[in-house]
């Protein structure tokens, strides 16, 4: 199986050196050259700043590392495809955009709090159509003072 | 160079009618609209053969429900318009209603918004443009992720963004047409069944039913038509903006807000502290701090406290929601800021019963749709 297969949405995010293992690290993308409007997702209609579109827009790759700004634990969802709850969080990455998916997070542990470090990875996708697909996720990055503490 | 509102013909408010807001029934929407237009016209004591045009609002409905409605009022062949703008649906009617007669091209228009909760798709899930987990972020989680960053933000206890839910349960016990009419403690709301975040169920908007309608007239149709002028409420601002680009993207709702509202108030000449009413899109309660803070009746993040104080209670400096909002009164979607203006009208010509704003002047409408859209609109006496 190649990599672009197993993710989930390959479009928004590709896999660290190619590896698409679960736990991986990844990178988001989405930029316009003509005019450096980094966005995401990525979207080749046109760039919202300067109207630029086709070529102009390429892959850009986004470290996937950022900080929270919100965090919210769903416990009401409609769909068949995820079962709440879970943990959805706002992360403005290091490169600017402010991106929102779920945060890989245990029911017994509290919602992490604004300013927690944050870094993307692959995990297994709860898409009970795509279980053997990986899906882009957060989890609080480890650093030397401690689980999601800012750096 | 384009013109204001306020710079062509003087538009009025003359008819105000409503169908209550309602959990989803068997009533046909045809029953709903057909009762607040006859409401609207016998307020304003026309007959239907007067109205020149009329602006159908709806969101969710199919296509095409206005005029199997309105024949029923009798077919004298009047242009409709159907008008779907989201959340802002029935303010875009309204604003459309409002420019035919000050453009001079209709001395009386009618704006109607019915609606019944249906299935419906938001067609930016079809751009075909793949999201990480839209699925996962319905609006009350958008704004439950708003919530959490507004209270770390203004260090604000999250239970206390409940006190927004409190106040207008108590101002929609007292409102006939609304969909909530039971009077809410804090310890009800904050228990209630968990949602998203810290919202609980009572601290949401309910999914609902219902109609609106409002007359608009020129000072010719008032004159032409012997429309009681007394009760009239003049249109004084019409503003209306979408989404750009923000420095802080998520909060594009706030953002649309400031600038449409300082829009509609340089257009009126008035400044935030002149308005008496604000009638404003609390789908969720972080929405009405965010709002009223960003329209400027208060400062960053002295929502909360001016909320405890009573600023924005009836009676307090600026009522706002006094109809209950969209917590209280309910959000059918196409009705909603049709509905808006209706409570603005009565309160302002003092026929609010008991919720009425004493001495209100002045009030200021506010919508925001998913797009996303604002629309404000000013009405004074």
């Amino acid at each position: 199986m190649s990599t672009t297969n197993a993710l989930l949405k390959p479009e928004l995010y590709s896999a660290h050196d190619g590896h698409a293992e679960a736990g991986a690290r990844c990178f988001l993308k989405g930029g316009c050259c003509r005019c450096g409007f980094i966005f995401f997702p990525m979207q080749r209609y046109g760039c919202e700043q300067c109207g630029a579109d086709g070529e102009w827009l390429e892959s850009y790759e986004l470290r996937g590392t950022g900080t929270l700004v919100a965090a919210a634990m769903v416990h009401m969802h409609k769909g068949e495809n995820r079962r709440a709850p879970f943990v959805v969080v706002s992360v403005k990455l290091d490169e600017g955009p402010v991106v929102r998916t779920l945060l890989e997070h245990s029911p017994e542990q509290p919602v992490p709090e604004p300013g927690s470090r944050v870094e993307a990875f692959l995990a297994s996708s709860e898409n009970t159509a795509e279980s053997s697909s990986l899906d882009l996720r957060f989890r609080l990055r480890t650093s030397p003072t401690g689980l999601g503490a800012p750096e | 160079m384009s013109r204001q509102l306020n710079e062509l013909r003087p538009v009025f408010v003359v008819g105000i009618g409503m169908h209550p807001y309602q959990y989803l029934s068997e009533t046909p929407y045809v029953e709903l609209g057909l009762t607040a237009v006859r409401e609207a016209l016998a307020d304003a004591k026309v007959e239907w053969p007067m109205v020149d045009s009329a602006y159908v609002a709806k969101a969710m409905l199919p296509m095409a429900p206005g005029r199997p409605m309105l024949r029923h009022l009798g077919s004298h062949g009047l242009p409709i318009v159907h008008v779907e703008n989201a959340s802002a649906s029935g303010s875009s009617a309204f604003r459309l209603a409002c420019i035919e007669v000050a453009a001079g091209m209709a001395d009386l228009s009618l704006a109607v918004g019915v609606d019944k909760p249906t299935k419906v798709t938001r067609a930016e899930t079809l751009t075909g443009i793949p999201y990480l987990a839209n699925d996962a972020i319905v609006p009350f989680t958008h704004f439950a992720l708003l919530a959490d960053e507004y209270a770390h933000k203004h260090g604000i206890e999250l239970d206390d963004m409940a006190r927004v839910a409190m106040k207008n349960h108590r101002n929609a016990a007292l409102n006939p047409y609304a969909q909530r009419r039971k009077e809410r403690s804090l310890e009800e709301i904050l228990n209630g069944k968990q949602i998203s975040g810290s919202f609980t169920s009572l601290q949401c908007t309910p999914v609902g039913e219902g109609a609106a309608a409002v007359l608009v007239a020129s000072e010719e149709g008032i004159r032409r038509l012997y429309i009681d002028g007394d009760r009239a409420i003049r249109v004084t601002a019409s503003a209306a903006r979408s989404q750009s680009l923000y420095e802080n993207a998520t909060s594009f709702d706030a953002n649309l807000t400031e600038e449409t509202t300082r829009l509609a108030l340089q257009q009126a000449k008035l400044a935030p502290q002149d308005l008496d009413l604000v009638e404003l899109h609390d789908a969720f309660t972080i929405e009405e701090l965010e709002y009223v803070e960003r329209m400027g009746l208060c400062g960053p993040g002295e929502a909360i406290p001016q909320l405890k104080e009573g600023v924005f209670d009836i009676g307090g400096r600026c009522a706002v929601n006094a109809s209950g909002g969209l917590i209280g009164m309910g959000h059918p979607i196409g009705p909603t800021g049709i509905g808006q203006i209706a409570e603005i009208t009565r309160q302002l010509r003092g026929e609010a019963g008991e919720r009425q704003h004493s001495g209100a002047r002045t009030g200021l409408a506010h919508m925001v749709g998913v797009g996303a859209v604002c629309y404000v609109h000013v009405l004074q006496v």
